[in-house]
């Protein structure tokens, strides 16, 4: 909309504005995505044998047996539970921190570089650590899970309260809106697509804790069905598992956009 | 003078720069504004006029001096009966244009009901009904601004604050907002602080213009404007209007030649 006809009274009726709908194009071009990856994957197993990469075809039958005996759903919900507990854990924490981190220079003076320092581990260098503080089972992986997730979601978090337009603030503050007021109304809306960012990326990487928990301490669920089936040469066995992390976190990102969609209409969308 | 609505004492503002220096802004400026009068502050960008007009909404501390409104000590409160217009506007992108003229009525307890009702009449004012649920990214910048007026508007302040409202759009649209806010001014008079580097607008809108000097600001010259209310847009081309028009362009020059020297 560029110009703009004036004195109010007498503008001709305007077509009604228009909402930002997902083109198709995309969705299409979203489903290719996927199937190229699918295509790649086949002809690259068409060479080899079963054992050193099994076809989609294979993995997908394997798959369908797990669904079908009703292991897949059983490991499944009890993978879940560490996993969202972690995550729980790691947004508990980082969520606050992360505003203060972002709006309180002295907090983030303080934090910032402890939280870089700790990022460049790989979370899997705590777990002798982890075993020794939490064991070897339920809250072990919990806090690998927690461990995985934090500081990604800290940085994200930090970084969208920290880039508040401070014109938005002053505008709370030219109305008279005192600090709590300018918290709930200015403040958290205005970074609450990277909130939100932040709460992606930290379930993501909350997928990724499940797995490596598993396998890493006392190997249960998903992580012992993979280990399994590793021993026994099976890659179809093996590549299942990976085939459900991916899904699942295909299903939560696409659930989270949809949220993301619905929670903030006033983003400007392409 | 007692009954003046706004009283300015002695403000003097100096910002340090990133490098350590000094830079003075404001130097001992003090006026009085009579209740329901449009004074308009004019002078080169950045002279100050804005820093000023943010020391009396409160959002800029001042170094010397005091705000009055209606005698009581209103320096460094923002909210404080001013109602602060923005040079871009400054709507709350996640709000509706409903929602943000509602924001300083939220703000001060209002309940849904009456800021609504409130909030509803003044877009009609300014004509974005049909606009109520589009987000500010959906509105043209001079829709946006209209926003930005009701949402000020809305508080019924005693003093509307307005910083270079107009700057950012473009001279169509500008002298359409012009036109646009006198009508609302006048059934709805308030004090008016207009800060403004436009001679022909000052002129136009203003009881009085107050002409500033380039940084640090002072004020050169005030000049009462003789026009009659309700202003029609004709005296823009009046001869008095041209005449006064080159005398405070000729003003504003040669305050600005010293500098370039």
């Amino acid at each position: 909309m560029s110009s703009d006809s004036m004195a109010g009274r007498h503008r001709p009726p305007r077509p009604a504005i228009p909402r930002a709908r997902r083109a198709s194009p995309r969705f299409l071009l979203y489903a290719a995505s996927l199937l190229t990856g699918l295509v790649v994957w086949d002809l690259a197993a068409r060479n080899v044998s079963d054992f050193i990469l099994a076809p989609p075809t294979s993995v997908l039958a394997h798959l369908a047996g797990m669904v079908v005996s009703g292991e897949l759903p059983a490991m499944l919900g009890q993978s879940v539970g560490h996993m969202l507990l972690g995550f729980a854990l790691a947004a508990a924490v980082a969520v606050p921190l992360g505003f203060l981190m972002g709006r309180e220079p002295r907090v983030n003076a303080m934090i910032d570089p402890l939280v870089s320092a700790f990022m460049a581990i790989p979370a899997v260098g705590f777990v002798p650590f982890l075993i020794i503080w939490f064991g070897l089972f339920f809250e072990g992986r919990v806090a690998l899970v927690f461990l995985m997730c934090v500081f990604d979601m800290l940085v994200v978090i930090a970084a969208g309260a920290r880039d508040v337009d401070p014109r938005l603030s002053d505008v709370g503050r030219a109305f008279g809106a005192g600090r709590w007021q300018r918290f709930r109304m200015i403040l958290l809306p205005a970074s609450l697509p990277f909130l939100l960012t932040g709460v992606r990326i930290g379930l993501v990487r909350a997928v990724n804790g499940l797995i490596t928990a598993e396998l890493f301490f006392a190997a249960v669920n998903l992580g012992a069905y993979m280990k399994a089936a590793a021993n026994r040469f099976d890659s179809a066995g093996v590549l299942s598992i990976l085939v459900v992390l991916s899904l699942t976190g295909l299903v939560i990102q696409e659930g989270l956009r949809a949220l993301e969609h619905r929670l903030l209409p006033w983003t400007v969308r392409h | 003078m007692p009954h003046s609505k706004l009283i300015i004492e002695d403000i003097s503002k100096t910002f340090r720069r990133d490098d350590g220096t000094q830079m003075p802004v404001l130097l001992n400026q003090s006026m009085e504004v009579a209740d329901r009068e449009f004074v308009a502050l004019l002078g080169p960008s950045g002279c100050g006029k804005s820093t000023l007009l943010r020391i009396i909404n409160g959002l800029v501390a001042t170094d010397t001096g005091r705000v009055l409104l209606n005698g009581k000590d209103i320096t460094g409160r923002p909210g404080e009966g001013c109602g602060m217009v923005f040079q871009s506007s400054d709507l709350l992108p996640w709000r509706t244009a409903l929602g943000n003229v509602e924001f300083g009525l939220e703000v001060q307890g209002v309940g849904k009901a009456d800021r609504q009702r409130v909030s509803r009449d003044l877009l009609r004012r300014v004509g974005l009904t049909e606009f109520e649920h589009a987000y500010p990214h959906q509105l043209s910048g001079g829709m946006q601004q209209r926003v930005g007026i009701a949402r000020a508007f809305a508080i019924n302040p005693e003093v509307l604050l307005m910083d270079e409202p107009f700057g950012a759009l473009d001279v169509q649209t500008r002298d359409d907002m012009q036109v646009e806010l006198l009508r609302l001014w006048e059934d709805n008079q308030k004090t008016v602080l207009f800060v403004t580097h436009g001679i022909e607008e000052a002129l136009y809108l203003a009881d009085r213009v107050m002409v500033f000097s380039p940084r640090p600001a002072r004020v050169l010259k005030v000049f009462d404007i003789p026009f009659p209310r309700p202003r029609r847009e004709e005296i823009k081309t009046e001869p008095l209007f041209l005449e006064m028009r080159r005398e405070i362009g000729g003003l504003l020059r040669a305050s600005r030649e010293p500098a370039l020297a």
